[in-house]
């Protein structure tokens, strides 16, 4: 039985010249391509030697002509091995030629351009097109929501959080293949035959983004299946919260209208909890609780500042004042009016409360801080 | 790349038209008869001769004239003669700059 192996396929078709010197080594070492699918590529055993490998687009011509053709080239001493699928109906016949006296398969150069030409601006054109889906896909979201990337992020599934992942490699992907493209059409446009460039190279970052893919993909699946059993209830134990009854004491919870709307209590990738509320009085005032545990204080610090922008936005006018108070790492309050906001962050804790009629906070702040003391320890 | 009709010829696709002059040729003849006429000068490897054979007959330069079995011949066109001229009269004039300026070494 002929011995054979496997590796990683080529995944980007835009440098022929890295992929024939990686074939031409794998030959040396007595492997020949034989097949090549989707993701891998097997190569059967070959007497070790020098081998020569071209790669040519694949032209539209009936199975007669190819026959015809792929005779031609045996006469001439190259023997076809097998096609390399490329994306948008661009594929790519493989061809060995183990006499060093036959003439080379392409001699002329703007001939050779030619046959790269198409397929090089259909890679092109697929490379812009599918950036640009990337980019809807990952942009529409936050569009129809009117929300910020971070609070997009925020309330992303593990799933989807995985999905923006792999979303990222593929863009990044794209971006790297329309980089080496223009500089090879610029090239071709000169009228000079891009250099082969280094194969190992491509060949690790191949191997480093199959991986990726593969890693974010098994993620998916078993990120999926892993929420689908731990549950996804919120950790809200000891997040601060203000009642609207404590702020005004006159009142009594039937004054206060809770205005579901405005109700958020969930978990997600990024959070342990992301809790909201707002109850409306009768006098049509508000207060509004948000308090968000999240997994990283780095993601804390971002949520803090864009809280205090986003009321910075809304009132140009606030007036800020820093809170001093050792159980926050950072905290302040924001009053426009009879708008007044207050905001703190503890490690991964971040917790806003915001009314629009004038009262006194500094309760609030105080029981806030007993609270979020008490996580930090 | 903007498409343009073709205007100057490569050697490769010189020799394939002058291959095609005479007489109606299938692949490998073509090949046979530019290592002849160029004694072994101007070599058209397998690649090339099919690439430049599909891009001229899209530019109708030449025709496909006949099928037996797998092999297939082509004839040159009209148009193909007329590229051909203009490309050896283009040469020619090459020649006789080079000749005139040597000359007056």
């Amino acid at each position: 039985m002929t011995k054979r192996k496997k590796a990683l396929r080529p995944l980007e078709l835009w440098n022929p010249g890295a992929i024939e010197k990686w074939l031409e080594d794998e030959a040396a070492r007595g492997w020949q391509m034989a097949d090549c699918g989707r993701v891998l590529a097997t190569f059967r055993a070959v007497e070790p030697g020098t081998y020569r490998v071209r790669l040519q687009p694949q032209r539209p011509e009936t199975p007669e002509a190819r026959r015809e053709r792929g005779e031609a080239y045996r006469e001439m001493g190259w023997d076809w091995a097998t096609v390399i699928e490329g994306d948008e109906n661009s594929d790519f016949e493989v061809y060995y030629c183990s006499d060093p006296s036959a003439p080379e398969l392409d001699t002329d150069p703007v001939a050779w351009i030619w046959a790269w030409e198409k397929p090089l601006r259909r890679s092109w054109l697929a490379g812009w097109l599918c950036l640009a889906l990337i980019l809807g896909v990952l942009m529409l979201p936050m569009v129809i929501s009117g929300k910020s990337l971070l609070e997009r992020l925020l309330n992303l599934k593990l799933y989807w959080l995985f999905w923006l992942l792999f979303l990222i490699f593929l863009a990044v992907v794209m971006v790297r293949r329309l980089w080496h493209l223009r500089r090879v059409r610029r090239q071709m446009a000169a009228g000079v035959l891009p250099p082969a460039g280094n194969w190992r190279r491509d060949r690790r970052w191949q191997q480093v983004i199959t991986l990726l893919f593969l890693l974010t993909w098994l993620l998916m699946l078993f990120g999926n299946a892993a929420s689908a059993f731990r549950g996804s209830e919120p950790d809200t134990v000891g997040l601060p919260y203000t009642a609207p009854t404590s702020l005004v004491e006159e009142t009594d919870k039937t004054y206060w209208e809770f205005e579901t709307e405005n109700y958020a209590w969930r978990r997600t990738a990024l959070a342990f909890a992301r809790t909201g509320s707002q109850f409306r009085g009768e006098q049509g005032e508000h207060v509004r609780n948000t308090a968000d545990r999240l997994r990283f204080e780095l993601l804390a610090k971002a949520l803090y500042r864009e809280r205090a922008a986003d009321f910075r936005k809304g009132h140009p006018d606030a007036v800020e004042a820093a809170v001093e108070h050792d159980a926050f790492d950072e905290a302040i309050l924001l009053i426009s009016g009879d708008e007044q906001m207050f905001l703190a962050r503890k490690g991964t804790i971040v917790y806003a409360l915001w009314v629009d009629f004038p009262v006194d906070l500094s309760g609030s702040v105080e029981a806030a801080a007993v609270r979020m003391e008490s996580m930090g320890q | 790349m903007a498409k343009e009709p073709l205007k100057v010829l490569t050697e490769s696709m010189f020799y394939v038209l002058l291959s095609l002059l005479r007489q109606e040729r299938c692949g490998t003849e073509i090949v046979r008869f530019v290592d002849n006429a160029t004694a072994g000068r101007v070599p058209l490897g397998p690649g090339t001769l099919y690439t430049i054979l599909a891009k001229f007959q899209e530019e109708e330069l030449i025709r496909e004239t006949a099928v037996e079995g797998r092999k297939r011949t082509y004839a040159i066109t009209d148009r193909g003669r007329a590229l051909f001229r203009q490309e050896l009269s283009r040469l020619k004039l090459c020649v006789a700059d080079g000749d005139r300026e040597e000359d007056g070494l």
